[in-house]
């Protein structure tokens, strides 16, 4: 049971920050923007984010440290989205090249800066001590509130929020769905008084502070110290998004069985079944990679991609 | 007077070329403002370093060094061009790149060695080229035949590459005291001909040759045969050339095919290089892969100007590698090539707004002018 417990938490540390990102990419897709930078927009912000933990260290205790940090780390992101914003919104770029262009920015930059401040040394540490080891009442609940709610983080619930929320704006909310229309036809919601450009803004500024977000939540359970890296997740993320068709409920089921098989890579040897069938640790890493290529094999002849999305937005055009 | 205006060099003409240099321009201005801004000090220095290309501490040795950066950049870089000319974009640069290298190292230790003279670098060579394709081929027929994003596939696979290599190296040739790959035997490394004695570089051989070959016969296949030219209307619009009889499944295969088999060839020419180059034991995607993307987007998609654009980024490079001096990374240069793709990404839109702030500078010439003439 312990081993079961264990498990669980180790899969919230995958599934809230892929959860989370690639909900930052579907509010920048489905307003018609391709968002290949999800990548960079985490390990920039993630850095960020850990130099604030550092600045806060022994100004702000507790839980707030953690909350600012978070914040600031979501304000970062906003700046570097707008990069891709400008790009795509005002210059009719070529999304995806723009996309590449500051995935290949990002690390690049961070490693620069990171040895710049510390005379050498790329590894920013974390300390950590945000670990909730209980949470009053919930902790208390049979098998859930061992599974969810002992050693957890704020992060875990912030995560789910932030799910929640976008689910209901984008679906619900005038916002949401005028945003959605600029990603189907902007020429027919620009005909009926939507500021396309306004509305892809906008888009793009709640995903960069999400995807900001996410980057920190990323780092914070899985590693002691920042290296300029995030695993991949920002690709895992878009990967996600597509295998999720775009729509938020089935993001939430994507999202969940590529943390289930990140779990399984990451915890494979503690699991006696798995450890004895012998397969090399390569198989097991690199199986969420090889699970995309054969799920996106099978649903990607119906492709519920936005239609306007990695297009330029061009009013004559119709 | 008309006639000699003709016979002038009219800019307008050459607004692609123009918005590279721009694109360099603003990379080059990105990276003296960080540099400056971190450290005042030194970042001048640096800067002139930079783009002097190191030139001025290292001598003409360097020029050997410059061959070399730029002979895998060049590979990968006429990879993507025929990719993207095709409309398909490879980004799977790294894994292809790797898993070519490895198999130029794997052919030399285990099987080439004894061969006849010529036959020890070619053998792996040719290996080299074929894994690189092969490692394209699955997300090729994913694209092709299952419509999977060809970015998305070929991204999976550059991870798959990644986590598997260790396990292979390990494998197969891990030299346990170094850390890394085992060196491969002297006589399948690259032949040197004239090329020490041109570069001043003990180590310099005809990689950089063979690249440049190779970027030529490429410009050759996409501009001057049939293939090249249905390949393209591919990647112009897919649809219209379907209905016009091309057959799109066939042309995706060969043109991720080609630049697999191109970013292949990267990794063995790197390899097998005089000089000697191991892969290490982390978990990291080739770099090379990725700037071949540059290189690209320097040349506009031309594999001849990629020729230049692939030499351009080793200079950068070569300079690159005396910012320790200074007390700055070498990773600046990833700044100012990431600066590079990014104005190439609106080069369409630079492009354009070019030509019309050029044509309305002609027009009024052309009042002016005409007013005088009355």
């Amino acid at each position: 049971m312990e081993m079961f417990y264990f498990i669980a938490r180790y899969f919230m540390y995958f599934f809230i920050p892929l959860l989370v990102v690639s909900v930052s990419g579907m509010f920048s897709e489905r307003s018609g923007v391709i968002h290949m930078a999800l990548d960079s927009v985490m390990v920039w912000s993630c850095m960020w984010g850990v130099l604030c933990l550092q600045w806060l260290d022994g100004v702000v205790a507790g839980q707030m440290r953690l909350i600012i940090a978070l914040l600031f780390a979501g304000i970062t992101g906003v700046l570097l989205t707008l990069l891709l914003a400008v790009a795509a919104i005002n210059l009719n770029a070529d999304q995806t090249i723009v996309g590449m262009a500051m995935n290949t920015f990002a690390p690049a930059f961070c490693v620069f800066f990171a040895r710049v401040l510390q005379d050498g040394s790329e590894h920013l540490s974390i300390r950590n001590d945000f670990l909730i080891e209980k949470i009053p009442f919930l902790g208390d609940i049979p098998i859930l509130g061992e599974m969810f709610f002992c050693r957890t983080y704020i992060t875990n619930f912030i995560g789910i929020a932030i799910f929640a929320i976008s689910a209901i704006v984008l679906s619900k909310t005038r916002f949401g769905l005028r945003m959605c229309a600029c990603g189907e036809n902007p020429q027919a919601a620009e005909s009926l008084g939507v500021n396309v450009q306004k509305y892809r803004y906008a888009a793009l500024i709640i995903a960069g502070f999400i995807g900001g977000v996410g980057g920190l939540m990323y780092i914070l359970p899985v590693a002691t110290h920042y290296s300029q890296t995030v695993g991949g997740y920002g690709y895992l993320a878009m990967s996600v998004l597509i295998f999720g068709q775009w729509r938020s409920i089935p993001l939430l089921g994507a999202a969940a069985f590529f943390a289930f098989c990140k779990t399984i890579a990451n915890a494979y040897s503690g699991i006696p079944f798995l450890n004895n069938l012998g397969l090399p640790a390569a198989f097991y890493k690199s199986l969420p990679f090889i699970i995309t290529l054969i799920a996106l094999a099978v649903t990607s002849k119906h492709d519920r991609a936005p239609k306007a999305s990695g297009q330029p937005y061009d009013k004559s055009m119709r | 007077m008309s006639v000699k205006a003709k016979k002038k060099f009219d800019i307008s003409n050459h607004t692609a070329v123009l918005s590279s240099l721009i694109a360099i321009l603003g990379g080059l201005i990105i990276a003296f403002l960080v540099l400056v801004l971190t450290n005042p000090s030194k970042g001048v220095p640096a800067f002139t370093t930079l783009i002097t290309g190191g030139f001025q501490m290292g001598g003409m040795k360097n020029l050997g060094t410059l061959f070399y950066f730029a002979t895998p950049i060049l590979c990968t870089g006429v990879a993507m061009c025929v990719a993207f000319q095709a409309g398909i974009f490879n980004i799977g640069g790294p894994g292809q790149y790797s898993v070519g290298a490895l198999a130029a190292i794997l052919t030399s230790l285990y099987f080439s060695k004894d061969l006849p003279a010529p036959l020890t670098w070619v053998v792996p060579l040719l290996v080299s080229i074929l894994a690189g394709a092969v490692w394209a081929l699955i997300p090729g027929i994913l694209k092709a035949y299952f419509n999977v994003n060809v970015v998305i596939g070929t991204i999976m696979f550059n991870y798959i590459e990644m986590y598997y290599m260790m396990h292979w190296i390990n494998d197969y040739c891990y030299d346990a005291m170094k850390g890394q790959t085992r060196a491969i035997p002297a006589p399948c490394k690259l032949p040197q001909w004239f090329m020490p004695a041109l570069t001043q570089n003990k180590s310099a051989d005809i990689g950089i040759i063979i690249a440049i070959i190779v970027a030529v016969l490429c410009w050759v296949l996409m501009e001057k045969t049939e293939l090249g030219y249905e390949l393209k209307a591919c990647g112009k619009n897919a649809d219209a050339s379907k209905y016009a009889g091309i057959k799109s499944k066939r042309n995706i295969m060969i043109s991720i095919l080609l630049s697999g088999a191109l970013c292949g060839l990267g990794g063995g020419l790197t390899h097998l290089s005089v000089s000697g180059t191991y892969i290490t034991m982390k978990e990291a995607l080739a770099a090379e892969g990725f700037n071949g993307i540059a290189v690209c987007c320097l040349a506009n998609n031309s594999p001849l100007a990629a020729i230049f654009g692939a030499l351009f980024l080793a200079f950068l490079t070569v300079g690159g590698n005396y910012m320790q001096i200074f007390g700055f990374q070498r990773e600046i240069v990833s700044v100012i090539t990431s600066v590079i793709i990014y104005f190439a990404a609106f080069s369409l839109f630079l492009k354009q707004m070019l030509e019309k702030a050029l044509n309305r500078q002609k027009k009024e010439v052309n009042k002016v002018t005409g007013e005088e003439l009355k």
